[in-house]
Order: structure tokens, then C-alpha cells, then sequence
């Protein structure tokens, strides 16, 4: 072993042990054995998003003074709010004026959209209302967005481009919008952090569903909220119109990535076994798919 | 108070300069134009864009033509060119038979259906290749290595846009500094036009040989050439109203006219309607139109000739067929400039029209950019609903090279894209994972399957070109499911 290879052995070993250590340090599940996942309905998207965070503690649980948060919703297509293909505009200034209320020194917002960028960010109209709510709303389009990091716990997606406002986050906050999906099966909470990496064709070509898994490793979320105010159920991710959306009214959250997923199975209801990113996740140690180990809390708001 | 009106003609000019390169670069609207207005009209049967037309003409019969020396983007680009150069300019040779049989020419083509000679003698299209072919990309790339706000347009430099911007920009450079407003005094046929009109206008141009001591500054500042001293004429037809002469005369020898007062001189000789050179010249022109026009409709995309077939390729929403785009577009390259998509292509070697290329980028479902942008109406006003329906193209399934056939990954690509419903991933019996299948009835042919396609070296969707744009089904009509009743406040936790 030459020098060269030496130290490129202790540098991937060093990213490995890191990611490794964050994983197992952060306590997947908090308390007594059991990771909390709140359950929240019939109101609209801000009042379900209040109602839930304060059954997790409130966001002063989750965002300390100064720190810098990282918001990322979905912003994937370029559709219209009722259209229900990307997180209600309404939820994400909402979070966004609660991470400054509790102290943040900034929030951020982004996504690495499937259709043009800009054309996403104006007709979700996500862009304007975290604006509005006193986000920076910074472009995911180009390359130089992204910084490479390189996950030895990955399966597949060894090494990739991540969104360097991800990666200067202190703290992260995940949310998703729920819908139907023609090729994962089911997008919420760990489809949703493709929209972190540049490389889509990488994951698209080496299975989907182990490199969503893996992508999550980069950079494990701190809350997840999923959006299922607006619930597409045909013709997913994009959708056709209006006729493939329910307005089913809940919002699931909670720490664990995963578990938060499995209980969004049952509002769609699909079968678990078929989405099979969520065994992935579970390998990884991101969370669990089993309720008996979640704390379910339900909440009618 | 305006002595000279060169001042006001200056500001306007780099107004008007300043505005369609930002237009161009910017993705910002470009200042109507004479000649496109015209073949937008031509081209799609609206009377709008004739307004412009109409006051174009208007103005050059009331002041001559102002159009050119201000208002037309290349004829100030020319000007902008050559005044570095500052040199001593002369009387020119009136290029009539040129500037008379090219636009026979370029006339007689276009009334027999095809605009060819306008790809290089209309004076939008030719600025446009300058700006969109070759500035824009070069604005890019020095944006990108020095920090400078970066271009809106699309700036991805291509090969063909590369050369035909050079291309244009070496022949004005040329022409420009050999003879200042040559290409608007023997090329352009707006400009021949606007010449014949302002040459019976109200308000002409000439010298007073009474104040004038043949001092020959004039001559030496007009980038037409059209003063004469050994005649004392000012040809109002060749010019362009730059107003350098009233601006450098020392003795205030040239001066406005209105045509028809008494005592005033003619602007030109007039020739005898018996001239029998007179009547040889026009007949000629009138062969010229005619066999310009003859010849159009043999070889122009759609016509008669072995070789008329136009270029198979996928041409904008509102392209009509590749026959008429092929025959209506002068190339301008306005509509690649501004793609949002970035998927819009000069036209080259394979293809060269303008055109879709979907291993670049994919036409955004919600966006008619090029449709509304289009200055000569090749591309014509589409609405968005009609826009959504309408199919450019069909895409192809090879299975043989889909890593969800193949390889069994679950990939789903380009379902996920696909904004009609045309492809959905289906799970058949005994495979391991979802495959992608197509609804013909439902696709549109705008390649958002094929961009993402991560399929390589060959991508497992593509989209076949299609000769004539048609109506897809309503994915609305065709994918209608039973509405699922709204769920009601007190049901039971689905969690």
C-alpha cells in the first residue's frame, strides 16, 4: 500500500465512521424504547402542522437559538397549489415562521426539482409564501449548488453531490408532500430526499429504492412532516388533475424518517412489503417500520 | 434645441441596440421589427403585427427612413461596428440592380410559399444569429469565468449556432467597414422598400447649391454614400437619415424640404416613363420575381423536387408540420435564446431547422415560451390548453435497452415524468420489478420521458418525429376515475 492509497483508505474510513457515529448518536428512539409519531386531522395544513409540533414538544425542541435550519419541502413539478404535486405553500411559511420564532439564525428553503427550476418555485407557490415568512429561498439547478461527500454505510450511492445548504444546516427539517408514485410506489418522507442530490440518473440506474435509502444517510433529517392535507392517489408524482387528489386532511410527524413513512402507507393504503425503501431504511438504522415500537399519538385538531 | 437631429438619432439608436440585445440575452422583449411583422403575417393570417408595418411606413413617408438609421437593431449594429474605425468615407455607386433583384427575389419566394432568402436578408433574423448563435454563449462563458451577472437565455453554446453567428457577424464586419450601410443600400430588401417609399416622401433631404462650396465633409461622414457634389444631390431613396451631414456642414447646406412646395428642387432626376432601359430593367425584375417564385415552389420543403422532403425532426407546439415550419422559418433563433427548457436547437448538420433536441433538456409541459416569443410567426400563438394536447412527436419504448427490463432495477423514470399519463409503470406477472408501458392516444411527443431516461449509451425512451402536429386525447377524459367521496370529519383513524 502506497501513500496515495493509504490515505484515500483512512479518508473514506474516517466518512464511514462519521456517518456511522452520527447515526447511532442521535437516538432514533427517544425515551422509553419507543419513537413518538404524531398523527394530526381534519384542519388545514398551518393548524395541523400546530397542533402536531406541540405534541413533539413544541419547536423549541427541535431548533435552539442561532442555530440554522434547513426547510425542504417538496417543489418537484411545476403545478399549482391545488394541484397537490408539492407541499402546501401555506405549511412551509408556517414552519418556517416557528424555526425564527424559536430563535433560528436562518431558515433556508430548497429543492431539486424535476421540472425548471424556476417555474417550480413561483407556480407552487412555495417560493413567495417563505419569503413572505422570511426564508432564503436559494436555487437547487446547478451544480455548483452541491458539494460531493462520499457514505461508506451506503449501499449503492457510495458518493454524491448534496445540496450545500443541507450540509451547512444545523438543523434540517423534512417536508414531504404524500402521493401516489408510478415508479417508488408511494413518495413522502424518504422519496423526498432525492430532491437533495444533483445526480438523479445515478439513482434512477442503480435501484431506486436502495439508493433513496442510502441518500438519507448524508444527511438524516431532524423532523420529518408529511403534508397529507392534499392527497394525490392516481397518476402520481405528477398527476393528471384535480380528479386524482383526496383532501384527506392529516399530517404525520415525527423524528424517525421512517416510521413516519409507514404510518403514511396506511393513509394511501398500500401494502408495506411494496415499497421497499422502507426495509432499506430500517437496515440502515434510520427508524422502524414496526408500530408496536412507535408511540403513536392521534390527534383530531 | 436640436440643430442636427444626430444627437436624438444616436440615443435612440443605442436605446434600441441596447434593448434587443438584452432581449436577446435576457430573455426581454425585442423591439418590433418591419420586415418580421410582415412575415408574421404571412405566416399566420393575423393583422395585428401589420400595425408595426403600417407605421413603419407611415414614418419613413413622412421623414424618409428613420426606421433604418435608429430603429432597425442591425442597421445600428453596423454603425456600431465601423465608428471605431473613423474612416473617410465617399460617394458609393448606387447598387440598384442589386438591391431591386434581390428583393424580386426574396418577394417572389416568399409569395410562392417559402421565406429562404429572408434566413439571411431580413434584418431581425440575421442580428438574431449574431446575438443568440454566438453572443449569448459567449456573454456566458465570460459571465461564468468572471462573475458577471449571467445571461436568463439559453447561453449553452452549440456548434451550428457557434458558426452561423460568425458567420454573420465576419460578413457584417466586413461590409461595414468596407462600406458602412452597405448590406441597408444593397442587401435588405425592408430597406429597398422603405427606400422606394421614402423617395416620394413628405419631408426630403437636399443639398442647397446656393450655401453649398463642395467642402465634401458630408460625403465624408455618410455611411450611405448617397450625396453626390459634382451633381449637389442627397439620394433620399439610399438615405437612412443618420443626419451626420446636417450635423458636420459648415454652411448649413443641407436641408429639409417638404416634397410638392414650390421652388423646391426634385430629390431625384426623374426618369422618362419612355426610358426604354427603364422598361428593360423592370421587366427583368418581374422575371426574377417570377422565377425566384417558381423555383421556390419546386424545391421548397413540401415541393416537387426529388429533395424538397424537409428535415425529419421534432419542431415546437405550434409548428404546424415540419413542411411549413421548414418553409416559414428564417431563423432568427429568438425561440432558443428564450427556451426555458434549454431544448430548443439551432438547426445543424442532423436537423437544420430549429428544433427539439431531448438529450439537452424537455419541453416544459406548462410553458409556450417559443409560440409567444416566435417575431415571424413560423411558430404560431398557441394557447396552453391546446399546447398540452398538442403532439410534436410519439415517443418509442425499446425495451431492449431499459435497465427495468433488463437489468430488473426499479427505475420508473419516465413515468414519473410523463405529464399526460401516456406511461405508467406496469408490474407483470413473473418480473421482478414495474415496467414502463405507453398509451399512444395520451402522448404528446415532448420528451420529458426521454430526457430523464437514465438508459445509456442509448436512451430506452426516445421520441420519433411526427409530420404534422395533431390533437392528443384529453388525459383528463381518459384517465377519469370514480371521485372517491370526501372523507367525512368523524371516520375512523386510517392511522
Amino acid at each position: 500500500m502506497d501513500r496515495r492509497e493509504f490515505l484515500k483508505t483512512a479518508a473514506v474510513a474516517t466518512a464511514a465512521t462519521t456517518v456511522h457515529w452520527r447515526s447511532s448518536a442521535e437516538n432514533l428512539l427517544p425515551g422509553p424504547g419507543k419513537t413518538r409519531v404524531v398523527a394530526v386531522r381534519n384542519a388545514d395544513p398551518v393548524n395541523l402542522f400546530r397542533k402536531g409540533i406541540e405534541a413533539l414538544g413544541g419547536m423549541k425542541a427541535f431548533v435552539k437559538p442561532g442555530q440554522s435550519v434547513v426547510v425542504k419541502p417538496n417543489i418537484a413539478w411545476d403545478r399549482t397549489p391545488e394541484e397537490g404535486a408539492n407541499t402546501s405553500p401555506e405549511l412551509v411559511a408556517e414552519i418556517t415562521r416557528q424555526a425564527l420564532a424559536a430563535g433560528a439564525s436562518g431558515v433556508t428553503v430548497f429543492d431539486h426539482t424535476c421540472n425548471n427550476g424556476e417555474r417550480c418555485y413561483k407556480n407552487s407557490g412555495i417560493a413567495a409564501a417563505a419569503q413572505e415568512a422570511g426564508a432564503r429561498v436559494v436555487s437547487a439547478d446547478k451544480i455548483q449548488d452541491y458539494q460531493e461527500r462520499t457514505c461508506g454505510a451506503a449501499v449503492r450511492m457510495k458518493r454524491a453531490l448534496v445540496h450545500q445548504a443541507l450540509l451547512d444546516a444545523d438543523v434540517v427539517i423534512n417536508v414531504p408532500v404524500l402521493k401516489n408514485h408510478g415508479g417508488a410506489k408511494m413518495t413522502a418522507a424518504m422519496k423526498n430526499w432525492m430532491g437533495v442530490v444533483w445526480d438523479r440518473r445515478f439513482m434512477h440506474q442503480n435501484n431506486l429504492p436502495q439508493c433513496i435509502a442510502d441518500s438519507i444517510l448524508y444527511r438524516k433529517p431532524d423532523l420529518n412532516v408529511i403534508d397529507a392535507y392534499r392527497v394525490m392517489v392516481a397518476n402520481g408524482p405528477r398527476g393528471v388533475s384535480t380528479a386524482d387528489i383526496v383532501e384527506r386532511k392529516y399530517m404525520i410527524l415525527s423524528r424517525d424518517i421512517v416510521a413516519a413513512d409507514t404510518l403514511a402507507l396506511k393513509v394511501i393504503d398500500y401494502p408495506a412489503e411494496k415499497v421497499p425503501y422502507l426495509a432499506m431504511g430500517e437496515a440502515h438504522k434510520l427508524g422502524t417500520m414496526d408500530t408496536a415500537a412507535m408511540d403513536i399519538v392521534r390527534i383530531d385538531a | 434645441m436640436i440643430r442636427s437631429g444626430r444627437g436624438l438619432r444616436r440615443i435612440v439608436a443605442a436605446i434600441v441596440l441596447a434593448s434587443a440585445l438584452a432581449g436577446f440575452l435576457w430573455r426581454l422583449p425585442v423591439p418590433p421589427q418591419a420586415g418580421t411583422a410582415v412575415l408574421r403575417t404571412i405566416a399566420t393570417g393575423l393583422r395585428a403585427p401589420l400595425a408595426v408595418a403600417a407605421l413603419v411606413v407611415l414614418l419613413t413617408l413622412l421623414f424618409g427612413r428613420v426606421y433604418c438609421a435608429a430603429l432597425c437593431p442591425l442597421g445600428v449594429l453596423q454603425d456600431a461596428i465601423a465608428c471605431p474605425a473613423r474612416k473617410k468615407l465617399g460617394p458609393r455607386r448606387n447598387a440598384k440592380r442589386l438591391r431591386y433583384s434581390l428583393l424580386a427575389l426574396t418577394a417572389g419566394a416568399i409569395a410562392a410559399g417559402w421565406h429562404l432568402p429572408a434566413q439571411w436578408l431580413e434584418p431581425l433574423t440575421v442580428f438574431g444569429k449574431l446575438a443568440a448563435g454566438l453572443l449569448l454563449p459567449f456573454y456566458a462563458g465570460v459571465a461564468r469565468a468572471t462573475g458577471l451577472p449571467p445571461p436568463a437565455g439559453n447561453g449553452a453554446p452549440t456548434a451550428s449556432g457557434l458558426a452561423v453567428g460568425a458567420a454573420a457577424l465576419l460578413a457584417l464586419a466586413v461590409l461595414a467597414l468596407w462600406r458602412r450601410r452597405f448590406f441597408c443600400t444593397a442587401l435588405c430588401p425592408v430597406g429597398t422598400i422603405l427606400g422606394l417609399l421614402a423617395r416620394h416622401g413628405v419631408m426630403r433631404l437636399r443639398l442647397n447649391p446656393s450655401d453649398c462650396v463642395r467642402c465634401g465633409k458630408c460625403v465624408a461622414v455618410c455611411p450611405t454614400g448617397c450625396i453626390d457634389l459634382a451633381g449637389a444631390t442627397l439620394d433620399n431613396e439610399r438615405c437612412v437619415r443618420c443626419m451626420n451631414c446636417l450635423a458636420v456642414c459648415p454652411r448649413d447646406a443641407v436641408v429639409w424640404y417638404a416634397a410638392g412646395r414650390r421652388g423646391a428642387a426634385p430629390a431625384t432626376p426623374r426618369h422618362g416613363d419612355a426610358d426604354p432601359s427603364r422598361r428593360r430593367f423592370l421587366i427583368g425584375l418581374g422575371g426574377t420575381a417570377l422565377v425566384s417564385a417558381a423555383l421556390a415552389r419546386w424545391l421548397k420543403p413540401g415541393g416537387v423536387a426529388p429533395l424538397a422532403a424537409p428535415p425529419a425532426a421534432i419542431y415546437p407546439p405550434g409548428a404546424g408540420s415540419a413542411v411549413r415550419f421548414a418553409a416559414a422559418c428564417t431563423g432568427c433563433l429568438l425561440c432558443v435564446a428564450h427556451c426555458p427548457g434549454r431544448v430548443l436547437r439551432p438547426g445543424n448538420s442532423a436537423a437544420p431547422i430549429v428544433h427539439l433536441d431531448y438529450t439537452r433538456g424537455m419541453c416544459e409541459f406548462n410553458c409556450r415560451t417559443c409560440s409567444t416569443r416566435c417575431p415571424t410567426g413560423a411558430i404560431r400563438p398557441i394557447g396552453l390548453a391546446a399546447k398540452q394536447r398538442c403532439r410534436i412527436g410519439m415517443a418509442v419504448f425499446h425495451p431492449s435497452r431499459c435497465i427495468a427490463v433488463v437489468e430488473a432495477v426499479h427505475c420508473g423514470a419516465c413515468a414519473e415524468h410523463c405529464p399526460t399519463g401516456a406511461l405508467r409503470m406496469v408490474q407483470h406477472e413473473g418480473h421482478p420489478c414495474p415496467v414502463p408501458e405507453l398509451d399512444e392516444a395520451l402522448c404528446i411527443g415532448c420528451g420529458n420521458c426521454s430526457y430523464p431516461c437514465p438508459s445509456r449509451p442509448e436512451r430506452a425512451m426516445t421520441v420519433r418525429p411526427v409530420p404534422i402536429q395533431t390533437l392528443a386525447d384529453d388525459p383528463v377524459e381518459r384517465l377519469k376515475r370514480p371521485a372517491l367521496p370526501p372523507p367525512e370529519a368523524d371516520e375512523e383513524w386510517l392511522i
